[in-house]
């Protein structure tokens, strides 16, 4: 019997030794990792870190000439100078990441089996702002690896080509796709020259796809499209895109982007919507809104005045004197609402 | 006494099973967790906190502190609170009717001035609404109000209808974030914002840790052996145990100390409970409820990078007294939600996570004490024989103890947030300690917070039926504080 | 010789920014954490400063906030270097209370011009 009770503690000190060396292994991997690491990049991130900071003039020979395992140690650095950079010493770098042939072998590898090396030759293109990875890139938004597309989206955006962003939206219309802030993002950077596909995009059956493009279109500053989406916020089928299109439509500060938006604080429309619609006519900043503002005050739900209330006050001195003036003659929730908006400018006027 | 060797003798052979289970459970939940973090270390750095930072769309977020007697510490608590980065938010500070200087404070401090400003009342509190000041240097950022004595939910309540924004996040006054707390678990909102309900932060222990201007600037294992072996139990049940249930979408509980929610979604199943102790999982738990009665397509996921630290208990008295409150909390809140057990209508909640709190964190004390008489016993009556009596303590404690110690390899391997070597043996022997003393303590305290749980009921009930006819029915009042009197 | 503070996390900028610096002719004190910042902003006293706003534990918004409480380096030139594209005009968050903002990915030339734009003004 005292053996089984050694045979015990034995099996229980075993199983301790065994995890215990097992996370020291762990630690002492990592710290060897990276004390090599800093050892061979050392001399190669020397001449990495003066070359850019000449922008470029003196040392590319140098750098192109560093043997590869010595570039490999250096790469982690050089990859993250390529990320965080731009102007000229973002073109020195390039120059001497396309003169090491890395370029063509990322291009290569946006097909290569691990979803790893795909993901990191999306992520240098995209760094690189090459042009011609373009549609190497747009393939792999199909890819059936979630990090994959994130990555290849993300390098579509720094790249900023407009040709893509017909692609990027098709793709949004799958399982599991990008996160929606981050294509949003992306369409943005493709500039103006997007707009034409994303205002063709609204008639989009997903209701994903449409939110993305009106979220784009409105930050894109699209004003020509100020039409087709006041159209998408009277008639669209998903709540959710409507109240995006009418904080679209506040951004736009545009004139016509004005009727449209009043008509959708009429009592039948749904209360978040009101409340959306008040809250844009307080972004768009045309006092033409007032009376319609000073009419929603009244609603009985608490949103709609409540945004009604503070895009008076975001309108200036014609919205605050409304403000004054129905405090007079409303009832105790109204005048609530006033109390606190025109509360709220004292003091923003003030500071 | 046959009879009695022989009902000893399966109670044994059941207990044994029960541990076995128990613990082979805990081991499946922390390798979850295990490819979890894998999963998300290859996506690092392609995970894009900056996209969210700079976005314009980030959805803004309303961070919620009931504040209770915080004099001591609440200034730099509210200022580390207002320096996240985050693009757009505000804090409201709750002062629940504190009896020291926690206002007198803020106000110096922010430079605080009263406006009057209409409380929704679309959650229902029980408290006096005494008034509301904002920041007179940056008014629409910090709101503070002030109101009668109510408890942490009623606070939270009257938060939630002060709260603009459509993110709230509640936050305990003595909690200390990390600059990107928000940033982190504001995420899945942004990668999925038609689905996502509400999401958790890992809370980890701030005691020995190095706090300055309200951050943890420096990770260090405290001096007293009782909150290491927390700082064991928090990896292998917070940590892990939360992301491997967030993994398999059974994610009910969601701490107080860090948690964002959808602020629709929480007015529309009532806010915080008045009448629960542990208001936060009971959340969690009513928002599945209603979300699966609607049949609608939700997630409710758990965000593991390290993102809110919290002063454990130093202290047996005061450990045990949050041990009892938490136990009671999960026996009241599987009592309230009863008919969720074993229910198909929903789903993985109702057959899978809500029967496994039930068999293996509420019932789990009861059989700890159990085992410790029937065990001795069964061996001093011949009913087990000694080598079982063995491979039960190897299958009870040695199973559980490599338990914590792959937690702790998973620890290693992902966060490495300890990386004194001095503090990793500390780890080390607080899972090895844990076996001795700490377990069976634990145990007794827990039992004490599930039966208190089943006394107080009746008194509970009691109240709330009267309640019931008093605030929670009818239309929600809509009250103005501060607003100058003598208008209409 | 004019000082300058350069805070942060990531070894390659802070390496980056301070040779630059230190080409343009300043003394450069450069710092990889909030804390340190904090602390050699106190000690040596530094005309202006560099801070990265996601550093982990201080971030830089703490830095800058932690410096403008503390009457010795309320005064002290503060540039921010965040992925935020407008850091002073969005509607709500707290603005960090910065001199000057510079947007990631940055240009390191400008930068610097930044830099010594904003020096010039203070002398003046």
């Amino acid at each position: 019997m005292p053996g089984l009770l050694a045979i015990t503690v034995a099996v229980l000190a075993g199983v301790v030794a065994v995890i215990a060396s097992a996370i020291v292994a762990v630690r002492v991997r990592r710290g060897f990792r990276r004390r090599r690491r800093d050892r061979i990049g050392a001399a190669p991130r020397r001449a990495l870190l003066a070359f850019v900071a000449d922008n470029g003039e003196r040392g590319a020979d140098e750098l192109i000439a560093v043997p590869e395992p010595a570039w490999r140690a250096a790469l982690p650095s050089a990859l993250g100078l390529l990320g965080k950079l731009r102007g000229d010493a973002h073109r020195a770098l390039v120059m001497v990441f396309l003169r090491r042939g890395m370029a063509s072998r990322a291009l290569a590898d946006l097909t290569a089996r691990g979803s790893v090396r795909r993901a990191s030759a999306a992520q240098l293109l995209g760094d690189l702002e090459l042009r011609p990875a373009v549609p190497g890139l747009c393939g792999l938004l199909t890819d059936h690896n979630h990090e994959v597309r994130v990555v290849a989206v993300r390098a579509l955006g720094r790249i900023g080509d407009p040709a893509a962003a017909w692609r990027l939206i098709a793709s949004l219309d799958r399982p599991d796709p990008v996160p929606s802030l981050l294509a949003t993002h992306t369409l943005v950077q493709m500039g103006p020259d997007a707009e034409v596909t994303l205002s063709a995009a609204l008639d989009h059956p997903e209701a994903r796809v449409r939110a993305v493009c009106v979220d784009a279109l409105g930050l894109l500053g699209a004003t020509a499209s100020a039409g087709r989406i006041a159209r998408v916020l009277h008639e669209d089928r998903n709540p959710d895109v409507r109240v995006a299109a009418a904080a679209a439509l506040g951004r736009l500060s545009t004139r016509t982007a004005l009727d449209p938006l009043i008509a959708e604080l009429a009592p039948d429309r749904p209360a978040g919507l009101r409340a959306a619609a008040a809250r844009a006519l307080g972004d768009l900043g045309s006092p033409a809104a007032v009376p319609h503002l000073v009419t929603v005050l009244r609603d009985g739900e608490f949103w709609v005045a409540h945004e009604a209330a503070h895009s008076l006050r975001r309108l200036g001195p014609a919205g605050l004197t409304a403000l004054r003036e129905t405090l007079e003659v409303a009832g105790v929730d109204t005048a609530g609402h006033c109390h606190e908006a025109l509360a709220l400018a004292a003091i923003l006027e003030a500071a | 006494m046959p009879v009695l060797v022989d009902v000893l003798h399966w109670a044994d052979l059941a207990v044994f099973a029960y541990f076995i289970a128990l613990n082979s459970s805990y081991l499946v939940l922390i390798l979850m967790a295990g490819i979890e973090f894998a999963k998300h270390l290859r996506r690092a750095p392609f995970a894009g906190s900056d996209d969210m930072f700079r976005s314009p769309l980030t959805l803004p977020v309303s961070v919620i502190v009931p504040a209770y007697n915080e004099g001591a510490g609440i200034v730099t608590a509210v200022q580390a609170m207002t320096a996240l980065r985050y693009p757009r938010y505000e804090v409201v500070v709750v002062d629940d009717g504190s009896t020291d200087d926690t206002f007198a404070k803020l106000r110096e401090r922010f430079d605080l001035v009263q406006v009057p400003r209409v409380v929704p009342g679309e959650v229902p509190y029980r408290s006096t609404v005494l008034g509301v000041w904002v920041a007179r240097g940056d008014p629409e950022t910090l709101t503070v109000v002030r109101k009668t004595n109510g408890g942490k939910s009623d606070a939270l309540n009257v938060g939630i209808n002060l709260a603009r924004h459509p993110l709230i996040c509640m936050v305990d006054a003595d909690s200390v974030l990390d600059p990107d707390a928000l940033l982190s678990v504001a995420k899945p909102f942004g990668d999925d914002p038609l689905r996502v309900a509400a999401c958790g932060g890992v809370v980890r222990i701030a005691n020995g840790c190095k706090v300055v201007g309200g951050r943890v600037v420096d990770v260090r294992m405290p001096r007293r052996w009782l909150v290491r072996i927390q700082i064991v139990e928090y990896l292998r049940a917070f940590l892990m145990g939360r992301t491997g249930w967030s993994r398999l979408g059974g994610l009910v509980v969601i701490s107080g100390a860090f948690g964002i929610f959808r602020r629709d979604l929480v007015v529309r199943v009532g806010g915080m409970s008045h009448d629960t102790i542990g208001e936060d999982a009971e959340l969690v738990v009513r928002l599945h409820h209603y979300l699966r009665d609607l049949r609608q397509d939700y997630r409710v996921i758990f965000v593991a990078e390290p993102v809110s630290w919290s002063e454990a208990p130093a202290r047996l008295r005061t450990l045990g007294h949050q041990r009892r409150r938490w136990h009671r909390g999960i026996a009241e809140i599987l009592s309230k939600h009863r008919h969720m057990i074993g229910n198909p209508r929903y789903g993985r909640i109702g057959l899978l996570a809500l029967p496994y709190y039930l068999v293996f964190e509420l019932l789990a004390p009861f059989v700890e004490l159990a085992a410790l008489v029937l065990v001795p016993l069964g061996v001093w009556l011949d009913a087990i024989d000694y080598g079982f009596a063995l491979r039960f303590a190897l299958a009870a404690y040695g199973y559980g103890l490599l338990v914590s110690l792959v937690s702790l390899l998973i620890e290693e391997i992902s966060f490495h947030r300890y990386p004194r070597w001095d503090d990793l043996l500390r780890g080390v022997t607080a899972a090895v300690l844990e076996n001795f003393g700490y377990r069976q303590v634990l145990a007794i305290w827990q039992v004490r917070g599930a039966l208190s749980a089943w006394h107080g009921r009746q008194a509970v009930w009691g109240t709330m039926h009267r309640e019931g006819f008093d605030t929670h029915e009818g239309a929600p009042r809509m009250e103005t504080v501060g607003a100058p009197r003598g208008n209409p | 010789m004019t000082t300058v503070l350069v805070a942060d996390d990531d070894a390659d900028i802070r390496d980056l920014v301070a040779f630059k610096l230190e080409q343009a002719g300043l003394e450069v004190l450069a710092v990889g954490d909030g804390q340190a910042a904090v602390e050699t902003a106190r000690t040596r006293n530094p005309t202006l400063a560099v801070l990265d706003v996601s550093m982990p534990g201080l971030s830089g918004i703490d830095v800058c906030r932690m410096l403008r409480a503390d009457p010795a380096t309320a005064g002290m030139l503060i540039i921010m270097l965040t992925a935020r594209v407008q850091e002073q005009d969005v509607e709500g968050g707290f603005s960090a209370g910065a001199d000057d903002y510079v947007t990631k990915p940055f240009s390191p030339r400008e930068l610097v011009s930044r830099i010594q734009a904003l020096l010039t003004r203070a002398r003046t």
